[in-house]
């Protein structure tokens, strides 16, 4: 029997973030040595990114390079969440990508997961037994943060094709063809299992990944893990849906200097040693002292 | 058919001058016509570079387009950022925390092989330098499996389930451990090349005397080790100052750095470079270079004066 339902747990009913803490103390209480989450002390960013790719606009900086960290309530609320999360200790506390991560699934002790669709490419590796055991939805829109079936943890990919380059329109071509027309999205589903993220796509990808042909040469034990198999063949249309909902964090071209700052210090409001306001303040001077105006990198 | 002119005694000597100075021309350029490919790859590769750093750390530059020149300023951030400080502060408690331990383990080590009380040596001396062979990075990744909170090795063991690698109060006590047990083969190897420098004539004449074994340790062995010593106190300082790998393959997850409460000096230099701030970056690299050259002075000075002084 699912292990939401022994614990009666619908997750429909997860409307708020106080709904997600009820049910993950339920879970708890029923199954001492599992959780529905894990949190550690340093998360990966990426549940930051979805969850504040959520909200109307946002970013690090206004576009004339004045930082709003302190104004923009996506910092807030995210740190919010965590913070609520991790002190509620519905999570188990272990960080992703440690080594202790694809133990605790192993070991049942990590039971769901709030993360992006990438995910598909992990969970079936880390415990191929538990094939069948496992489900997907939409995020649950957790009030009060804003509407969390919406965001991303990605800002989008970027090809860079150089003139120099011996075909460089040829390039162009193949990479317009392979990612936005509707025969090169289903070739490379085919070759690589990548979902198309081309609309007109998506009817004849839906009939693929309903009736799934083991592609030539791959053994049983991979085809196993393939998402269609491992979550079972509702897979897809659910990974579909959420494209409708996707949202994505308005990066600057000083992320990669403002992000650590962030994680920073959503580590001292984890560990107690800064409030959430003192927190996004600091984190805001050091963007400001440090990058200065993000978008003169 | 003309017949050769006889040379003159005067023509034969000056030939001869000219002969010997092509060859003291030749004597005194060969040394350099052999260092030259160093020289030239040590200019083009090292000193070239440095300058060319030095000069971009005074500039805002993303690798590529043009450099906004900032005078002072990239330092000025720097210093007067928290995080160098406490990245200063973690660099300098990896340092102290492990060299002394380091340095005395592997030197009595080092004395207990060479002894007599030791028999089959050649089991020892390999197993002693075995870790110095794995790769750092290898290395840390089996102490994250060790030290893991859930479901490590050492806690498995104590039956507890202490943050090991979470809290970086004990984190920062794992990189220290780490640091001597990958590090304690290398300094043994050499001060055992160290301790076989040590006529044994000179031992030998201090048991004649009467030393005892801590006797000839103190005042016949430590005294000539001195150099060594130095030498492996100011080589283990600046490699300190470049510690990069161990904190970072310890703590950081998912490609990204160690948290600064954890992390060494050298992640403020490797975060400015991944978001392509060369300049500041150069600027901590610099600074860093100042840092380890003000140590080693110290440590030059101190050792030394302690050995004089002895003397």
């Amino acid at each position: 029997m699912d292990l939401f339902d022994q614990a009666g747990i619908k997750v429909s009913d997860i409307k708020t973030v106080s709904d997600l803490i009820t049910v993950g103390k339920a879970f708890h209480a029923k199954f001492p040595n599992s959780y529905i989450w894990n949190m550690g002390p340093t998360p990966a960013g990426y549940n930051g990114w979805e969850i504040m790719g959520a909200y109307p606009d946002p970013r690090f900086a206004t576009e004339d390079g004045k930082y709003v960290v302190t104004t923009n309530q996506c910092f807030a609320d995210n740190f919010k969440f965590h913070k609520d999360i991790f002190d509620a200790k519905i999570a188990l506390p272990i960080d992703d990508w440690s080594t202790d991560w694809q133990k605790g699934f192993t070991d049942s002790a990590i039971c769901g997961s709030f993360i992006a669709t990438w995910m598909k490419f992990f969970l079936p590796k880390f415990v191929p037994e538990q094939k069948g055991k496992w489900k997907v939805d939409l995020w649950p829109v957790l009030q009060p943060l804003a509407d969390q079936r919406y965001g991303s943890d990605a800002g989008g990919s970027v090809y860079v094709i150089f003139k120099k380059c011996p075909n460089p329109t040829l390039a162009v071509d193949y990479n317009n063809k392979m990612w936005l027309t509707k025969a090169g999205a289903l070739a490379v589903y085919k070759a690589v299992g990548n979902t198309p993220a081309v609309k007109s796509a998506r009817d004849d990808f839906l009939s693929m990944a309903k009736n799934p042909q083991r592609p030539e040469g791959m053994s049983d034990d991979v085809w196993a893990v393939q998402p269609a198999n491992f979550f079972g063949p509702d897979y897809f249309e659910l990974e579909l849906k959420s494209y409708d909902y996707l949202k994505v964090f308005n990066f600057d071209p000083s992320a990669t200097k403002e992000k650590p700052i962030l994680d920073q210090w959503l580590n001292k409001v984890l560990t107690g040693a800064a409030s959430i306001s003192e927190a996004l303040a600091n984190a805001q001077k050091d963007m400001e002292s440090q990058i200065g105006n993000p978008y003169k990198v | 058919m003309g017949t050769a002119k006889p040379v003159t005694t005067t023509q034969a000597v000056v030939t001869l001058a000219v002969r010997r100075r092509r060859i003291r021309w030749g004597d005194a350029l060969a040394p350099y016509l052999f260092i030259s490919p160093f020289i030239l790859s040590f200019i083009t590769l090292f000193i070239g570079p440095a300058i060319y750093s030095f000069v971009l750390s005074f500039f805002r530059y993303k690798g590529y387009g043009s450099a906004t020149f900032l005078g002072l300023d990239n330092y000025k951030a720097i210093v007067t950022y928290h995080v160098f400080w406490t990245e200063l502060r973690n660099t300098i408690f990896y340092w102290l925390a492990h060299v002394f331990v380091l340095m005395i383990a592997a030197f009595l080590l080092a004395v207990l092989v060479r002894s007599t009380i030791i028999s089959r040596k050649n089991i020892y001396k390999p197993l002693i330098f075995l870790p110095n062979i794995l790769a750092t990075v290898a290395t840390a990744l089996v102490f994250q499996s060790l030290f893991g909170t859930e479901y490590g090795v050492i806690n498995s063991l104590l039956g507890t389930k202490i943050p090991w690698l979470q809290d970086y109060g004990y984190a920062r006590w794992v990189v220290v451990f780490l640091l001597i047990w990958h590090g304690i083969g290398w300094w043994f190897v050499i001060y055992l090349a160290g301790l076989t420098t040590i006529n044994p004539e000179v031992e030998e004449a201090a048991t004649v005397d009467g030393a005892s074994g801590w006797q000839r340790l103190r005042y016949v062995t430590l005294p000539l080790m001195r150099n060594t010593f130095i030498f492996a106190f100011v080589i283990d300082a600046i490699g300190s100052f470049r510690i990069f790998n161990e904190p970072n393959v310890l703590v950081a997850r998912g490609g990204s750095l160690a948290n600064p409460d954890m992390a060494p000096l050298l992640n403020l230099l490797m975060s400015d470079l991944r978001s392509a701030r060369f300049g500041s970056s150069a600027a901590v690299g610099w600074i860093l270079f100042l840092l380890v050259l003000v140590v080693s002075y110290f440590q030059f000075r101190i050792m030394r004066g302690t050995g004089e002084e002895a003397e």
